[in-house]
């Protein structure tokens, strides 16, 4: 009997002693998302770019300050209203040894611009070029960008793109072969990749000698995984798993404020929400303190606005509602609405808890929100797009939503949220807010050339809006990561770019 | 041989039907591919929204588009998805390796647990261990599954650092060379034990979790079939003959109790497939499970319209197995 335990104790220390002993620094990162495709010109996918950027690099970057960094560039700089230059860095070599020259970018930038330039298809990406028409190669290390018309936005929307070989022609990549810190080795469809330290790196080999991101969609398992120590790096954290990861002696929780802001849109042209009463009875009504602490254990920050306080042109002289039951209940009635109303509220599934406080909390003052759940933000839109052509009575009365604004540049929130042009520029407008001025002032800050007009134009149109208050005002949600102290030197970004260049393992 | 062909030819209008109605849900459920890809991404003007939908092919009408589908699926050609841009069918047979593979552990699992636990319970029927199963099999079948595995996680990942709780392989163990796409089998044709045993431990739990409500149903299945058998003329005349009763118990009652629960095991080997989805996603499974849930979420019609007709087409195939084994254990229904 004795021999059997000792046999039974033999075969299960082999069984689970080997895979302990691992090689040096390798960093797992266990992320949310797989990759959607190793193209860096073909996603709009951030967990995609947050991947494919160990291996490619950008004309330029955003730094974890939101500073933006150039990368393959010495200086981009305007040449005339519709021209860039870009002077490309010398001495880059992509990943098979081959120089990084002014046609690798040209290539690149041209790629995303042109319709079918990827086996037939249009890059995904081309939203984020703007009107630029196409990239000319001047010289060895020169390019010049050529625009359709003035986008002073250019510097600030470069840093979204990535250079690849001008050798991968027409087709997709399958095989990234980039200028990055690290080199492509494999890639497992919901499982993981792996990236390998390049040791030419221009800006010196990275400290770790490999990467490893790992997919576990599900966040309780990503954060067990994060306790059992299978991974270094957590992302997308939950918020009610941070008290047991703070708890834990070897995790460190770090959070950064994210880009994207929450709010609730209310349709602007139908009753009873055609009053500008009822939408600030609306914002009197929603105690965002409360709702930020409940939902977000505080890691969250209020805005009285749409935009992040890190956004350019952020308007710092509006005020918040203050949560105040009675003056709601005041303007209700002076709206003709003394009892309050009822509206049905649409919100998609993971958001439905967000929708139930605002239930709870609208109920107090008479209104009753019927919350009306949809799968997903995709179907969500479709159904109110398609209410928006009907008439006002058949139209839908108000949604829960938020917007990335990742480039936090006011225009591309403002824009698509509050212009009136639903089918153009507006895309994104569920309010169906419409004010010439805001439209012409937002038009403006697109082609206008200085910093300074086109933050006069954000401020003027941020104050007209917030008066208007076509919205509930929420927050911008923080982004949590959970870190195993091992890992040193680790900065999160407010974009969800990890910048593992510098990070190192003890 | 008739009855082969004769449930063969039905699952033609089944497949039919199938396809029918997931290309139809797909579509007509509100959202839309490329406004996805789409959102949030700069300037995007209805002309851009047009231009990738025209692309995509999807500007065509519905009925065109299903039938283009249909006319693809008959050449062999599963289309490309809208995502990941590969083709269909590579998306689907690189994964297809990794849920055959733990669905077939985790039918293992639940025989080597159902099995001896069914068969115990028989004989030492209303015993406490009788009792004790019962309640454990009960427990087994409520259990949810998302719930089963990260629990496993906590204890054996978490707790006693025992087993991984996730992936198929160690990084930092080299895979072997890929022959069949079962890591177990492809260790061994390498001779590659670090891998194998690697293998094994990150099966362990993912095995477990997916297959613990079947292990129950495969020990009542087995403990009444027994309790049927042990009753016969037969085992009772074994007995008196003097044969070991460890003997009489395997050897001929088991023997019979076993057509049931073949039965039984091959008919529910379809519902381990809806239970893969939820065990890929928490032990990072690179399978279909997560590739149907993927692309269900992005609206990827290509690929959620072929991975559902290979759910579809391995359900019925499980059933034409069930039938064909039951055939073949059982004398009595030769035809």
């Amino acid at each position: 009997m004795r021999r059997y335990i000792f046999v039974l104790l033999l075969v299960c220390s082999v069984l689970f002693g080997i895979g302990i002993i691992g090689e040096a620094k390798t960093l797992v990162v266990g992320i949310h998302d797989d990759l959607a495709t190793l193209d860096p010109a073909d996603f709009s996918h951030r967990e995609t770019e947050m991947m494919l950027r160990q291996i490619y690099e950008g004309i330029s970057t955003y730094m974890p300050s939101r500073e933006i960094q150039y990368e393959l560039a010495e200086s981009i700089e305007a040449v005339d209203d519709t021209t860039y230059e870009i002077r490309v860095r010398k001495g880059v070599e992509f990943h098979d040894g081959t120089p990084l020259t002014a046609e690798d970018v040209a290539f690149s930038i041209n790629r995303l611009v042109k319709p079918g330039a990827m086996a037939g298809r249009t890059s995904q990406r081309r939203g984020l070029m703007g009107p630029t028409k196409e990239a000319v190669v001047i010289d060895e290390y020169t390019v010049h960008v050529i625009l359709e018309n003035p986008w002073p936005l250019f510097p600030r929307f470069i840093p979204w793109q990535m250079i690849v070989p001008h050798t991968v022609g027409d087709g997709y990549i399958t095989e990234p072969v980039g200028t990055g810190p690290y080199m492509f080795d494999e890639w497992v469809r919901d499982s993981h990749l792996s990236v390998v330290a390049n040791p030419n790196y221009w800006r010196g080999k990275p400290n770790i000698d490999r990467v490893v991101f790992r997919v576990i969609g599900d966040e309780s398992a990503r954060v067990s995984a994060l306790r059992a120590g299978e991974i270094d790096i957590a992302t997308m954290v939950p918020v009610h798993e941070i008290p047991a990861l703070e708890a834990a002696p070897n995790i460190d929780v770090l959070s950064v404020l994210g880009t994207r802001s929450y709010f609730l849109e209310m349709n602007v042209n139908k009753p009873p929400f055609n009053d500008v009463r009822v939408r600030q009875a609306m914002n009197y009504a929603v105690d965002i303190d409360t709702l930020i602490e409940v939902l977000y254990e505080g890691r969250a920050t209020r805005i009285p606005f749409v935009l992040s306080p890190q956004a350019f042109a952020y308007h710092d002289g509006l005020q918040f509602f203050e949560y105040n039951p009675e003056k709601a209940m005041q303007l209700l009635a002076e709206a003709g609405y003394p009892n309050g109303f009822e509206f049905e509220l649409d919100v998609v599934d993971t958001h439905r808890s967000r929708a139930e406080i605002y239930q709870a909390m609208l109920s107090v003052v008479g209104i009753n929100a019927k919350i009306r759940t949809w799968p997903t933000v995709s179907a969500m839109r479709d159904a109110w797009m398609q209410a928006k052509n009907k008439p006002v009575h058949e139209q839908r009365d108000a949604l829960l939503t938020d917007w990335g604004n990742a480039s936090l540049d006011p225009f591309d929130i403002l824009i698509p949220k509050f212009h009136s042009d639903a089918s153009g520029l507006g895309r994104s407008n569920y309010s169906g807010y419409s004010n010439p001025e805001v439209d012409r002032l937002l038009e403006s800050t697109l082609t206008s050339g200085s910093d300074e007009e086109r933050r006069a134009a954000f401020l003027k149109v941020q104050e007209i809006i917030y008066a208007d208050v076509p919205m509930v005002f929420e927050f911008v949600a923080h982004e949590v990561y959970g870190v195993r102290n091992r890992v040193k030197n680790f900065e999160p970004s407010p974009d969800g770019r990890l910048h593992l260049w510098a990070v190192d393992l003890e | 041989m008739d009855k082969i062909l004769q449930r063969l030819l039905q699952t033609i209008p089944v497949l039919i039907g199938i396809s029918l109605i997931v290309f139809s849900l797909m579509h007509l459920t509100p959202g839309d591919p490329v406004e996805i890809m789409l959102a949030e991404v700069g300037y995007v003007s209805q002309e851009d929204i047009e231009l990738m939908r025209a692309e995509l092919g999807l500007d065509r009408p519905l009925i065109e588009q299903y039938f283009s589908f249909v006319a693809g699926i008959l050449r062999g050609d599963w289309g490309t998805s809208l995502r990941a841009r590969v083709s269909v069918k590579e998306l689907i047979l690189e994964r297809l390796p990794a849920t055959i593979e733990l669905t077939l552990a985790a039918i293992v699992v639940s025989l080597i647990i159902g099995i001896p636990a069914g068969v115990l319970s028989a004989v030492r029927r209303y015993s406490w261990l009788d009792k004790l199963g019962t309640l454990v099999a009960l427990v087994g079948i409520s259990m949810p599954q998302f719930w089963l595995g990260l629990t496993l996680v906590l204890i054996f990942s978490v707790g006693l650092h025992l087993l991984p709780g996730g992936v198929r392989l160690a990084f930092d163990i080299p895979a072997p060379p890929t022959v069949t796409g079962l890591l177990l089998v492809d260790s061994i044709l390498a001779g590659n034990w670090a891998a194998f045993w690697g293998t094994l431990r990150h099966l362990a739990l993912p095995a477990l979790t997916l297959g613990a409500p079947m292990s129950a149903l495969t020990m009542r299945v087995t403990r009444s079939s027994m309790l049927e058998v042990i009753r016969q003329d037969y085992v009772t005349f074994a007995r008196a003959k003097g044969v070991k009763e460890m003997a009489v118990i395997i050897k001929h009652a088991l023997r019979n109790a076993l057509i049931p629960i073949v039965t039984v095991v091959a008919l529910n080997m379809g519902s381990l497939l809806g239970g893969n989805m939820i065990v890929e996603r928490i032990f990072s499974w690179p399978g279909l499970g997560q590739l149907v849930v993927d692309s269900i979420r992005t609206y990827d019609y290509p690929v959620v319209q072929v991975s559902v007709m290979i759910y579809a087409l391995t359900y019925v195939a499980m059933n034409l197995i069930a039938d064909l084994l039951y055939i073949r254990l059982n004398p009595r229904v030769r035809i």
